[in-house]
């Protein structure tokens, strides 16, 4: 059964940002990209999904109760989000950030207790990260700080994973070792991943299904192999593609003939 | 393999003895206004002498030992506040004095002196409305698109304090001459008015201020890291930085009901912990609490023996906050990290 299903999700902030129509499923599991343009809402569904914005019409439903109903601490305790990273101002002990993630379980006079200290530190050495539990996070790398904020989200416990363009700002190894690591997770704890990426050929690698958007619509998706072929990337880019195949990997690539391509939306 | 051990086991023991030095230096801070009050209580310029004479005991009790614990708990409440803002608003920079809070405060508790009929409880419920007017508007005006941005908060609070400051003159203006000398010496922060019946009325807010400040701890880590981050983690971020700033305008207006305005502890005390014990604020805020009350109170009692006649604290405060700011921005060179 879904964990996640999304029924005729619309979003609008005056008349921008806006999304139609949205339905699809996210199961246990499994990973799902939403690739697409800048500007064709990812970051805004994502941001649905996850409550922060209100949708304008249509329901987003866990495990079949509402999102709506829960409260903020419930919320966070189903899904756990991965934000862009940014520099917060103190240099807080790595290992601090982590067991941040047991925020929602304690009240607000209280400090979490020794265990989640522990958990935290089994969840650090499971993504690889053990070395890092007592430097100051402010000082550690970009790949280190994304991995950092995983373990924080895996904290939360949730069913559901967010991840905002978790490699935007990665070296190819960094990103290589994010990406395998969110699979791994899924596939290991049985959590449902959404994440937006831009690269075709990392989604592709990394993912159990795409969603294609394209002007705040979902126009395919299914598995890589069903979604991604030259055509439909061309639909979404308004650019050309070649797809190779290389021991039955697809391989994305681009011609660089962007100014012959037509666009009537965007002429200058 | 062996020298992965080897690693590991040093790594572990360098952790610990860091945890050791840790709770050491954390422990000392948190005891240190003991021996100072202490040596406050017994020195001055009306020398103690044992065995104690009645004078002596007056002395002590009615008027060192009032005036010792209001400036431990005004230190305190400075500081406190000063540690819990810049977390809410996730800057180094934010303090009750430099967010317009003690102006605004100020400017409520002249309102009471001056203006209103005399009562007691007037004097901290005014500090407390208006200081609570000033540092909701220095945050209003500071939010831009949705977050708290470092620059915009100062200048806010700039603003603020300047609005307050004018409005005090105001009051100054219109005072009778009598009546002004105290309310500019007032400004000027001081501790000699304090006596018992003062301390009653604002002690039970200050303390319940600082205890459920001083339980929030984890929970002004989880805001210091954004507003984004702390709604991921199911923080209700409205709420609680409403809370926080509340309680912090309610610690600050009551110490500055009693003791006018006490320049630059808010800001350098929170500051001078932070370099000591590090950045979590389950220790910041006792810590700061303590190390508040005992500098203010070294340096009231300085002010109190070191001439004739009494110096205003936030002379002496300024004086040295300045240059330790002077350092700190040497060894960060204009960055915060």
């Amino acid at each position: 059964m879904a964990l996640i299903k999304i029924e005729n999700l619309c979003f609008s902030y005056n008349g921008f940002f806006e999304i139609y129509n949205i339905n699809f499923e996210l199961k246990k599991g499994e990973v799902t990209t939403l690739l697409g343009p800048n500007g064709s809402g990812k970051t805004t569904l994502l941001k649905c999904v996850y409550g922060i914005l209100k949708p304008k019409d249509g329901c987003i439903y866990l495990d079949g109760k509402s999102l709506l109903e829960l409260s903020q601490p419930e919320l966070a305790k189903n899904i756990g989000c991965v934000p862009q990273i940014h520099n917060p101002v103190f240099p807080f002990k790595t290992i601090d950030v982590v067991v941040m993630g047991r925020t929602p379980y304690i009240s607000m006079f209280s400090s979490p207790p020794i265990k989640d200290y522990k958990s935290a530190r089994e969840i650090i050495s499971e993504l690889g990260i053990s070395n890092l539990a007592e430097r100051p996070y402010t000082m550690i790398s970009g790949g280190e700080q994304q991995l950092v904020l995983m373990a924080r989200a895996l904290m939360q416990n949730p069913k559901l994973l967010l991840l905002d363009e978790p490699v935007a700002h990665l070296d190819i190894k960094n990103k290589v070792k994010v990406l395998s690591m969110v699979k791994k997770i899924a596939e290991k704890m049985k959590i449902a991943v959404l994440m937006t990426m831009h690269d075709p050929n990392d989604a592709i690698r990394f993912s159990h299904n795409i969603a294609l958007m394209k002007e705040g619509k979902i126009i395919d998706y299914g598995y890589p192999d069903k979604v991604i072929n030259e055509e439909s990337l061309q639909e979404i880019y308004k650019m050309p593609f070649i797809i190779l195949n290389q021991d039955n990997h697809k391989i994305v690539m681009y011609e660089l003939e962007i100014n012959s391509c037509h666009d009537p939306g965007r002429t200058l | 393999m062996a020298l992965n051990n080897m690693s590991a086991i040093m790594q572990h023991s360098t952790t610990r003895s860091n945890n050791k030095l840790f709770r050491v230096k954390y422990y000392m801070i948190l005891i240190s206004p003991l021996p100072i009050a202490a040596v406050a209580i017994l020195f001055g310029r009306y020398s103690i002498l044992f065995p104690l004479s009645s004078t002596d005991l007056f002395i002590l009790g009615g008027v060192r030992l009032p005036r010792v614990l209001m400036t431990m708990m005004t230190g305190a409440a400075l500081s406190i506040a000063g540690a819990s803002l810049q977390s809410t608003l996730r800057n180094p920079l934010a303090s009750p004095y430099i967010l317009g809070l003690s102006q605004g405060a100020a400017f409520g508790a002249a309102l009471a002196m001056i203006v209103l009929p005399y009562s007691q409880f007037m004097l901290p419920v005014m500090a407390f409305i208006f200081g609570l007017i000033a540092i909701t508007i220095t945050c209003m005006l500071a939010r831009i698109r949705g977050t708290f941005s470092n620059l915009a908060v100062v200048l806010s609070g700039v603003i603020v304090a300047g609005v307050f400051t004018a409005f005090l003159s105001i009051v100054k203006l219109i005072a009778d001459p009598y009546s002004l000398s105290g309310l500019v010496f007032w400004t000027m922060g001081g501790f000699y008015r304090v006596d018992w019946g003062k301390i009653l009325i604002v002690a039970p807010g200050l303390v319940t201020g600082f205890i459920i400040l001083s339980l929030m701890g984890w929970r002004l880590n989880v805001l210091s890291m954004g507003e984004e981050d702390a709604k991921s983690l199911g923080v209700n971020v409205r709420r609680d930085t409403i809370i926080v700033v509340s309680l912090s305008a309610l610690v600050c207006a009551l110490a500055i009901a009693v003791s006018g305005i006490v320049a630059w502890v808010g800001l350098i005390i929170p500051q001078m912990v932070r370099g000591i014990i590090g950045p979590d604020n389950r220790y910041i805020i006792p810590a700061s609490l303590a190390f508040g009350a005992s500098f203010l109170l070294i340096v009231d009692t300085l002010c109190r023996s070191l001439f004739t006649f009494e110096v205003p604290v936030s002379i002496i405060t300024t004086l040295v906050a300045a240059p330790y700011f002077v350092l700190l921005l040497r060894k960060i060179g204009g960055g915060w990290r």
